[in-house]
């Protein structure tokens, strides 16, 4: 609208005014509110620490406010209160420049561990089955340097120090034991140390048990005892062990040990290649049975055996993990022997065959250790010292609470009762909106503050219970996979990393602090910013109107006019903004979500949204079937353009010139016949009737031809289908019956042929129908999955896009994915369904 | 007909394109021939020949077993279900799902044929413009859309709300198309004589257009109910026909690696199933036999 002479001078609309005045304040005071709230929002930054630091791998949080990470290449970060890097450890250089130990290197830096007072830090640093404890102090300087270490035999999987001395908790193959060391003497090694093991009552003896592969979810000393939680219930050991005082393992002892088992004969050959052996056969058949199901039906001889080659080739390649199973198989067993035959002597019966230890003493008190948790199932546990109980997340959705009192209690008395379980107390009011995450790490918790952070299954929001008052906290979306969690003195910020399962960095972990002062009330904040920033739009809009209600009198006609009209035809409007939403929900929103979506990996159990750098389109275009896909989509797509317009117009038009009448309405009406089948069903009747091992075409030339199943030939058997597609004839014999008899009467006049006269008469002027053929082909023949989907499941090398796109849909769950090829898919078909839409319209004007 | 030409009514075209046209139809009924003729035998007599005639000995029983197969089943293979339950629950979807896209369409389409109000054409064009988009393309939302955030998977309405979304638009273009050729005068008399735009939609237009109205109906019926596509991702529960139907294939034929086979019951579930098209063809065929229909399309 150019400027009248109306606008210069302004109407004189009162209402106009008052409703500019009101939007502009109504503006100002949104805006303030969604600034306000948006303000008050918790933030999430991810920390940008020094580069090339490879992945972190462990936190602790120190009592002055400054906080340590540790990396996957030996280093470990102090960083400030404030989040900025402090200094940078280097522990390989460190230890290389140790004189007193002469290791060259030590690898990453795997836990790293400090209680509250102690001037230590502890880090266990892992070089392939090499373990090391560095016990680091801060210098005059503040400067982190080693004050002593000492080689471990095991993984660690808990530290623990206590006055003055350092317990660790470690593996040493399936099996756990924990060392105690002297902090201020590390190098003298372990002073003492014991294995986890649990004893049950057994006639006539009793019977102990060394725990196997424990999960464990938390390490404790309280008072006397270790208290450790595993997956299926606790274990409690005595601080210094005087009920298993067993010698510990030399290093070595084991590999000794499995050198002799490993190369004892079997018959002709060792004990480790009867093994592998075995291993192989067992691999052979799983893959060979997999190839038979992939291949389908009636595999022919000469298939097998190319299948068995393939199977064969296949198992020869995974070697070295067939080995590596084999090795660990036996080496669990030297271990066994190792542990079991050198307690054997002093403390029990070794039976051989079940691998138990039968005790020679029967005192249950003094043996006793373990407390059940039947048809529970642990999978987070800390220990809050401040009220002297344990607080369990299950399998279940409540957090369960026991004090160690109940603990210790139940450990004695199951001496007498085997089937006793540890009663869990629930804490009241609170349930979680999912299981708790069942990989050990589902429970983080923080001491000082006595709050804790859930994890669940297959989610990325965090649940966060205050211990101390016993109440719920916070649901919030985090992130998925996280390794570790450290809340911030202060207890306004939380620290994790976790690992990215992006698939354009996937395999790097992201480390993050989120501000949580407000997270408890975000779920209110939120929204509130949200509604506010569409009134502010809204006001905007409203306030532009008026504004030009008041400057210009057109447009104030104009709006005065719509406000009429919608006044006067609001039924209209009310139908049809029902329509409308419909459309937007279902048609629009998806579509154009799809777009979105397929920059993201985005699948039902991780539904994230960031973005991935293209790689779903480089997976499409780069994955072992995208050849496959794209050519066959194309051979698809040009003989369906052939077979659906040949036939047909041949067909048409030798009805069009049949003399009997009769017999032409006849043919017209036998070919609606087939028509009633439902599609779906014609389409399984070529499968099986025609192209079956039985069916017409094996029957009339006595042949037994797979079909769908040969590579190559599925494809022309998928375009076969249909044969002789004269199903679509009907629009063009429509059109061929209403071309004008004069064009062919002046024809006959020349002496036209018949062939001459469909080529240059009735092409051409049925050339519209023949057009509109095409685009329909086109958008139907790329869209296609059924054929596929229905015969050949895309064996054979008869994959196209869209059916990959299904697949992903309906197999992977992977809807990023699925929606990159409907992208790709739709920018192939823009043009031909922009057309079809202009068609349409145009169609609808004539 | 076409008029007499001299050309095309040599002896030897004639026999030409008559034979070419009867073999033609011959090949198209094939599927259907072999359907019919196996629905009627027994497993090991299919295995046998598939042109072979049934038995006549066993005939009866081979149909009873065969029909008695498909529908309920339980009778050759223990662990089917036939396709009674799928039956009944699509026909009454594809029918809600029809009778629905007509109403909407022919509501949509009086609107735009007789109304005239604010933003008519850019409304218009909204609907026209969902076109561009091939129908596949919302799928890797929609599906996850409809699960996830309004957990309508499994349940009629989020069965057919994306059917009805789409299927207005063919609705309102069929029904515009048609509305707009019927003459105005009869509508503005009817105002004239006072009567409001219900009762000129239920009483007037509404009924003129019944033919094209009933074949949309039809239409939309026939394309729901032959639906596999958009059944198989949402209703994984409570399955439609067609997916069912291509699970049972799997098992009548042997295909899921079961010995026992029920070839016979397939052939006959695959008529169970024929059966509401048999009407909804015999309907489109009294609009498209005479080819006129589809002389209608325009470029």
């Amino acid at each position: 609208m150019g400027k009248t002479e109306n606008t210069a001078k302004g109407t004189q609309c009162k209402p106009a005014k008052i409703v500019t005045i009101a939007m502009a304040i109504a503006l100002v005071v949104f805006l303030a509110v969604s600034i306000v709230f948006g303000c008050l929002l918790p933030t999430s930054e991810r920390l940008v620490t020094a580069e090339g630091q490879g992945n972190y791998t462990s936190m602790i949080m120190r009592e002055d406010g400054t906080w340590y990470y540790t990396t996957s290449n030996g280093l470990v970060c102090q960083m400030s209160a404030e989040d900025e890097l402090i200094e940078t450890f280097d522990l390989n250089k460190a230890a290389k420049e140790d004189t007193r130990y002469g290791w060259e290197s030590c690898g990453s830096a795997a836990t790293i561990h400090a209680e509250v007072g102690s001037p230590y830090i502890y880090v266990v640093s892992r070089q392939e089955d090499t373990y090391r404890l560095f016990q680091l102090v801060e210098n005059d300087e503040k400067k982190l340097e080693i004050a002593s270490a000492t080689p471990l035999s095991g993984k660690v999987g808990g530290i623990q120090e206590e006055n003055g001395e350092v317990f660790l908790l470690m593996a040493q193959g399936p099996i756990y034991r924990i060392e105690r060391f002297d902090a201020e003497n590390l190098e003298a090694g372990a002073i003492a140390s014991g294995y986890l093991y649990t004893v049950a009552p057994a006639m006539p003896n009793w019977k102990l048990f060394l725990v196997k592969e424990p999960k464990i979810l938390s390490f404790d000393i309280i008072d006397n005892y270790i208290y450790i939680m595993h997956g299926s219930g606790i274990i409690r050991m005595s601080k210094d062990f005087e009920m298993n005082k067993w010698e510990s393992l030399l290093p070595g002892e084991i590999d000794v040990v499995y050198e002799r088992l490993a190369n004892a004969t079997v018959g002709e050959t060792t004990r480790f290649e009867a093994d592998y052996q075995a291993e192989w056969e067992r691999n052979y058949t799983n893959e060979l049975e997999a190839l038979k199901k992939q291949a389908g039906e009636d595999i022919s001889a000469e298939k097998l055996a190319e299948l068995e080659a393939k199977a064969k080739e296949n198992t020869n390649a995974k070697e070295i993990s067939m080995k590596n199973t084999v090795e660990q198989k036996i080496r669990q067993e030297a271990a066994d022997e190792v542990l079991l035959g050198s307690t054997y002597d002093r403390v029990a019966e070794y039976e051989e065959s079940s691998g138990t230890v039968t005790l020679k003493v029967k005192t249950a008190e003094l043996y006793a250790s373990y407390a059940n948790i039947l048809g529970k199932q642990f999978r987070g546990a800390a220990y809050n010292e401040e009220k002297g109980c344990y607080y369990f997340v299950t399998n279940e959705y409540g957090v369960y609470t026991c004090t160690l009192e109940e603990i210790n209690e139940m450990i004695a008395t199951r001496g007498n009762d085997e089937e006793a379980e540890l009663e869990l107390h629930p804490l009241s009011g609170i349930e979680l909106e999912e299981r708790p995450s069942s990989d050990g790490r589902a429970l983080f918790y923080d001491e000082v503050s006595q709050k804790g952070y859930i994890l669940h299954d297959s989610s990325d929001y965090v649940t966060s219970i205050d211990f101390k008052t016993e109440e719920f906290l916070f649901y919030s979306k985090m992130d998925f996979d996280i390794r570790d969690m450290k809340q911030s003195l202060s207890g306004n910020r939380i620290y994790y990393f976790y690992l990215n399962s992006n698939e354009a960095e996937s395999g790097e972990m992201i480390l993050r602090a989120v501000d949580i002062t407000n997270q408890a009330q975000e779920w209110i904040y939120r929204p509130i910013m949200t509604v506010a920033i569409v009134l502010c739009v809204l006001a905007v809009i409203v306030g532009a109107i008026s504004l030009g209600c008041m400057r210009s009198e057109r447009w104030l006609a104009y709006v005065i006019d719509v406000g009429r009209g919608f006044k006067k035809h609001w039924g209209i409007y009310a139908v049809l903004s029902f329509s409308l939403v419909l459309l937007g929900m279902f048609c629009y929103y998806p579509a154009v979500g799809s777009i979105s979506l397929s920059f993201y990996d985005y699948t039902d159990d991780k539904p994230t949204r960031i973005w991935n750098n293209f790689w779903n389109y480089k997976e499409i275009f780069t994955n072992r079937f995208a050849w496959e896909e794209f050519s066959n989509m194309f051979i698809f797509l040009g003989m369906d353009l052939v077979t659906a317009l040949a036939p047909p117009l041949i067909f048409a038009f030798c009805l069009t010139i049949m003399r009997n009448r009769q017999y032409s309405g006849l043919m017209r009406t036998l070919l609606f016949i087939p028509g009633i089948i439902p599609g779906l069903a014609t389409t399984l009747i070529w499968k099986t009737g025609i192209f079956g091992m039985d069916g017409v075409l094996n029957t009339l030339f006595n042949s037994e031809v797979q079909f769908l199943q040969k590579d190559g030939l599925a494809l022309w058997s998928l375009i076969l289908m249909g044969f002789p597609y004269v199903g679509s004839y009907l629009i063009f014999y429509g059109a061929m019956m209403n071309v004008p008899d004069s064009y062919y009467e002046a024809a006959e006049l020349d002496g036209i042929t018949v062939m001459k006269r469909f080529i240059f008469i009735d092409i051409p002027l049925i050339f519209p129908q023949i057009k509109y053929v095409i685009i329909m082909t086109f958008i139907s023949s790329v869209q296609n999955f059924g054929r596929i989907y229905m015969v050949t499941k895309g064996a054979a090398g008869t994959r196209t896009p869209i059916f990959a796109m299904y697949e992903y849909i309906k197999k992977d769950n992977n809807y990023g994915m699925a929606s990159a090829y409907a992208t790709i898919l739709f920018v192939f078909l823009f043009g031909a369904t922009v057309f079809n839409m202009r068609k349409k319209k145009k169609e609808l004007e004539v | 007909m076409k008029k007499a030409l001299k050309s095309s009514d040599k002896l030897h075209v004639q026999i030409i394109i008559t034979v070419w046209v009867t073999v033609c139809v011959i090949f198209c009924l094939i599927p259907l021939f072999i359907t019919f003729l196996n629905a009627f035998k027994s497993s090991s007599e299919i295995e046998y020949s598939i042109f072979a005639l049934p038995k006549w000995s066993t005939l009866g029983s081979n149909i009873k077993l065969n029909f008695k197969e498909a529908w309920s089943g339980g009778v050759l293979l223990t662990n089917t279900s036939g396709i009674s339950a799928y039956f009944a629950r699509t026909i009454f979807l594809a029918l809600l799902g029809g009778a629905l896209d007509c109403m909407i369409g022919a509501v949509l389409g009086y609107i735009f044929t007789y109304k005239e109000f604010h933003f008519k054409e850019g409304i218009f064009m909204t609907f026209i413009a969902v076109m561009m988009l091939p129908a596949i393309m919302g799928m890797p939302i929609l599906v996850p859309f409809m699960k996830n955030t309004l957990g309508l998977a499994d349940t009629y309405i989020g069965y057919l709300l994306p059917n009805i979304a789409g299927g207005q638009v063919g609705a309102l273009f069929l029904f515009r198309t048609f509305f707009g050729q019927q003459p105005k005068s009869i509508y503005e008399s009817a105002q004239i004589e006072g009567a409001n735009d219900l009762q000129i939609l239920m009483r007037l237009t509404g009924p003129l257009a019944f033919p094209i109205i009933l074949y949309k109906f039809v239409g939309t019926f026939g394309s729901l109910y032959n639906d596999y596509l958009w059944p198989s991702l949402i209703m994984t529960e409570n399955q439609l026909l067609m997916p069912q139907m291509l699970q049972l294939q799997v098992s009548y034929s042997g295909d899921s690696g079961l010995s026992v086979t029920a070839k016979g019951a397939m052939y006959a579930m695959y008529i169970l199933s024929s059966i509401p098209l048999i009407f909804t063809s015999a309907i489109s065929m009294k609009f498209f036999s005479s080819g006129d229909f589809a002389a209608g399309i325009k470029l």
